[in-house]
């Protein structure tokens, strides 16, 4: 079988805040707050097409989109 | 069969009875029309009011309108292009109407063909007009952008493009910007402004808000209609509307998350039940709202008429109110709320029922997303397997492989029916890879050997598309094993898929060389094909069998099975008229190589008429194929080389196989033309070898080498290599091959003088010829033929005396009409490529200083080639020269 992709995590950042309910909607991501007026949306995405998929639903909400960033793996994660 | 097609797509959304009226935006998009721009981009977030503006638009730009709203579905350009049709089918129905036919009839129709005719239809419409492309972001297929960039790179003056979406296309944007030929609607044209906000609340809504309020709101919501709406729907409850209650101001929640909560709160119970259970829906009818929310509290058609009523978001398909549409912001907020409200298992149930209203109504894609929504997997398999053969049909294969790629993997495999299809599904879109994979869940299938009905059925399917695979990936041997495998487990009576066999298993043979076995099963295939009553196949492929008997040789029997097609043909009245194209082509080829002029223009002019109205896809391609021959028949060498060069731009793939490229049909004109040069670039391309093992695909291209090395004079290994080749053509009774190779050898035996040789195997040639009445085939020798007929004709008790005394007559007919296409070979020394380059300048009439100015050299360099060329052609000036080149069609 072939290898499963690694998960890696993404924080995307958005602005105004958006209820914590939207979690399960935005594929169970956690939803955190900067400060008044922006919403971190933070969690494993399986691969490429997972982060798109949930960029064209961060889209079709209409929510403006400040930035996306990949936190990267710790150095002593290693394949299995 | 076509393809169904959801005319609610098509249907222009209506205006609202009040709507406020954007004078700034309709003169912007008017006068971008007017100023002759091509491309209008309403480029927006969800809920910007693009569509209701492009309504507006519609109802202001006095020109007619074609509409489509695109969908998750619309993936595959045969589909994609398909609709575009119906779309501009509303604006007159006979536009386009060849191209969805050929759709319709080719299961690989030619796409860029396709587009290029629609377009010409397009620019010889009276009136302009605007096509719409509404949701384009929903749109998500690479090969439809090319497509539409296509569009936008050829579009007429006639049509003007609408683009609404999300995201901005992948089209050249950046280029019709430069040009003045966009007109662009951003979110910050769309945004509203106090006074059209006021505007809107006030007359549209019909809420009766103060001007501080207004400005509150507009701050808010930052003009953003969506959330006005929602506003002025959340205010309609209020008795006395105001703003200033504490979460709208001052927190920075989602706007909308809360307006929605607000809205809900002011519907009564079975509105909020309805609004919150049909958000599964992405179209909703009557009908189906009952199906799934079972409640006799209220009747959901009139529900839904109170709801457009009411302004809630609810958007008519068509103009009989049967089908609507939540306006899709407004969808994903009130499924939220369904997570929220509702259980998995009540979810669930919900898909469910709507799957079975899909299932009862014959929409099988909506059947199968809402079980996979509802994860009742083993429904959604059932569903599947049963409708892919219909979809597939109507190239709705990949909508319906994106589909079941949404179960997971444990239920598919299963499944090993749904594995099969999912592998041929994929085989269509290029994925082999893949489809091997797939079609491994079910090989357990094909290993059984005392297999019984359904197990049977499953091997032949999987065999037939490891043959398929097999087919595309070129490799031969594997595809013949398994279509024979897919045959023995086939019943007799499944007439259809061994007729799908025997064609893979002709076409392989044919391109193998095996051409008795590729002739006794395309026979077989065609009379399944009239037991099962399709005539117009039979026909269709009546010009394949032909060209297999033109291979074994049999010139009379490919004459009289085209004959026999053509009078079946007519049995079908004039509907058949249009595929005969090929028929009279094939009938006109075969005239030529007998040299028999009069049936030749008789067929060739028949051909021309019926081919002007084909919609056969390889037909431009098989037609420059035999404009090549006919120019090159008349000496026009420089013409046959643009027509081999059109015809390959012509191709569209097909199963049957290119036994002459066009590559090699160039280089053998280029070997007449003594541009040896061009011709062995294209041997090096090739890599073609005199050491190479020769197949029937490559024994043209190894013919055309030889007569390379023949003109070079370079014979060492060349007779081995035809020998080779022989010994193959024999050992499959090709007479067709043979004939080619003997004349090759008999050249090669000539050229190196060893004269006894070479007659006794033009004698073996001549022999296999006569039956036949074959003449080109030696004419296109050249004089070293001419010469050797000569020497034969000289023993007056030859058995082969008269047909050879036609063929020398026919060899001076053709000498004293044109003959230049004996130029290279009339020349004691050819010239070189640099003296024609020279030639053809001089011919056009530039000095010898005007000629050394454009080929940077120096003036006495010309001169010296000059003198070079008339010695070659033995003349004593310019004048001459130019005469002399024309004459034997050097240039």
């Amino acid at each position: 079988m072939k290898e499963k992709t690694k998960p890696t995590i993404y924080t995307i950042k958005l602005k105004g805040r958006l209820s914590r309910e939207w979690s399960e909607w935005l594929e169970a991501m956690t939803i955190e707050y900067e400060g008044e007026n922006e919403t971190i949306v933070k969690g494993d995405i399986l691969d490429q097409s997972a982060l798109f998929g949930l960029l064209k639903k961060i889209r079709d909400l209409g929510l403006p989109l400040i930035s996306i960033n990949q936190i990267s793996n710790k150095p002593n994660q290693e394949r299995k | 069969m076509p393809a169904p097609i959801l005319t609610t797509k098509l249907h222009l959304p209506p205006l609202r009875a009040k709507y406020v009226f954007r004078s700034t935006l309709l003169s912007k998009l008017n006068k971008g029309l007017a100023s002759g721009s091509q491309l209008t981009l309403f480029s927006a977030p969800a809920g910007f009011g693009k569509t209701t503006l492009m309504s507006e638009w519609a109802a202001n730009c006095h020109r007619s309108v074609a509409w489509l709203t695109l969908d998750e579905g619309d993936q595959t350009t045969a589909g994609f292009l398909g609709y575009l049709i119906s779309a501009l089918q509303t604006i007159h129905p006979a536009l386009g109407e060849a191209e969805a036919a050929a759709l319709h009839f080719s299961q690989n129709p030619p796409i860029e063909v396709l587009l290029v005719n629609l377009l010409n239809e397009i620019a010889a419409e009276p009136d302009p007009f605007l096509l719409v492309l509404d949701d384009y972001h929903l749109v998500d297929s690479r090969e439809i952008d090319r497509l539409m960039a296509f569009f936008v790179e050829h579009q007429p003056g006639q049509i003007h493009l609408v683009i609404l979406t999300r995201e901005d296309p992948s089209l050249p944007l950046t280029r019709l910007r430069a040009r003045n030929q966009l007109t662009e609607i951003r979110a910050s044209d769309l945004r509203f402004n106090t006074a059209e906000t006021a505007d809107f609340m006030n007359q549209v809504m019909g809420i009766n808000l103060k001007s501080e309020e207004i400005i509150k709101l507009d701050g808010q919501v930052e003009g953003w209609v969506a959330g006005l709406q929602l506003a002025g729907l959340a205010l309609q409850g209020q008795k006395t509307p105001t703003l200033l209650s504490k979460p709208f101001t001052g927190s920075n929640h989602f706007v909308l998350d809360y307006l929605l909560d607000e809205v809900l709160t002011h519907q009564d119970g079975p509105t909020q039940h309805f609004l919150i259970q049909t958000s599964i829906l992405d179209r909703l009818c009557g009908s189906l709202c009952d199906a799934i929310t079972h409640n006799d509290s209220y009747n959901s058609q009139q529900m839904l008429e109170t709801l457009e009523h009411a302004n809630l978001f609810i958007i008519p398909l068509d103009n009989e109110r049967g089908w609507f549409r939540y306006h899709p912001l407004f969808r994903d907020l009130l499924q939220k709320q369904l997570g929220q409200r509702l259980s998995n298992d009540a979810i669930s149930g919900l898909h469910e029922q709507a799957s079975q209203w899909f299932e009862e109504h014959d929409e099988p894609e909506k059947a199968i997303q809402h079980a996979i929504s509802g994860k009742t997997f083993e429904r959604a398999v059932m569903l599947a397997e049963a409708s892919y053969a219909s979809m597939d049909e109507a190239f709705r294969s990949a909508a319906w492989l994106a589909w079941v790629n949404k179960l997971p993997d444990q239920v598919v495999r299963k499944h090993p029916l749904l594995c099969i299809q999912m592998a041929m599904s994929l085989t269509d879109s290029g994925n082999l890879e893949l489809s091997e994979r797939y079609l491994q869940y079910a090989d357990p299938m094909l290993s059984q050997t005392n297999a019984e009905g359904e197990v049977h059925l499953l091997a032949a399917k999987a065999a037939l598309a490891h043959a398929f695979n097999a087919q595309l990936l070129g490799n031969l041997d594997e595809t013949v094993r398994f279509a024979n495998l897919s045959l023995q487990h086939t019943p007799t009576e499944d007439s259809f898929q061994r007729s799908q066999i025997n064609v893979i298993l002709g076409f392989t043979n044919w391109a193998n060389g095996n051409l008795e076995a590729a002739l006794n099963t395309m026979n077989e295939w065609m009379s399944s094909m009239l037991k099962l009553g399709n005539v117009m196949f039979v026909v269709a492929s009546g010009f394949a069998v032909a060209d297999i008997l033109v291979g074994l040789g049999r010139l009379e029997d490919a004459e009289k099975s085209l004959i026999h097609c053509l009078e079946l043909a007519k049995t079908q009245g004039l509907d058949a008229e249009n595929i005969l194209a090929h028929h009279y082509l094939g009938l006109a080829m075969i005239s030529h190589e007998r040299n028999n002029e009069t049936t030749f223009k008789k067929f060739l002019q028949k051909a021309e008429e019926t081919g002007n109205i084909s919609t056969l896809p390889d037909w431009p391609y098989r037609y420059g194929l035999a404009q090549a021959v006919i120019y090159e028949t008349e000496g026009d060498l420089e013409r046959a080389l643009v027509a081999l060069d059109k015809a390959q731009t012509n191709y569209t793939v097909n199963p049957v196989p290119i036994l002459r490229t066009t590559n090699a049909l160039k280089a053998r004109i280029h070997i007449k033309q003594n541009r040896l040069n061009k011709a062995h670039d294209w041997v090096q391309k090739q890599r073609l070898s005199i050491s190479d093992d020769v197949t029937y695909l490559s024994e043209f291209d190894h013919l055309t080498l030889a007569r390379l090395h023949i003109q070079e004079g370079d014979f060492s290994g060349v007779s081995d290599m035809l020998g080779r080749m022989l010994i193959a053509a024999k050992a499959q009774n090709r007479k067709g091959s043979l004939l080619e190779i003997l004349t090759t050898m008999s050249l090669i035996n000539d050229a190196q003088g060893n004269t006894t040789q070479a007659l006794n195997v033009i004698e073996q040639a001549l022999t296999l010829a006569e039956p036949e009445s074959y003449c080109r085939l030696f004419i296109e020798c050249g004089e070293p033929m001419r010469k050797m007929l000569e020497t034969l004709s000289i023993n007056q008790k030859h058995p082969l005396k008269r047909y050879v005394n036609n063929l020398l007559t026919a060899f001076s007919e053709v000498k004293n009409k044109t003959s230049p296409s004996f130029g290279a070979s009339v020349l004691v020394e050819p010239l070189t490529d640099r003296e024609i380059e020279i030639l053809r300048l001089i011919a056009q009439g530039f000095s010898n200083e005007e000629i050394s100015r454009q080929l940077y050299v120096v003036i006495s360099t010309i001169k010296g080639h000059n003198l070079r060329i008339f010695d070659k052609l033995q003349v004593k000036n310019r004048t001459e020269a130019v005469a002399k080149a024309r004459e034997i069609g050097l240039i």
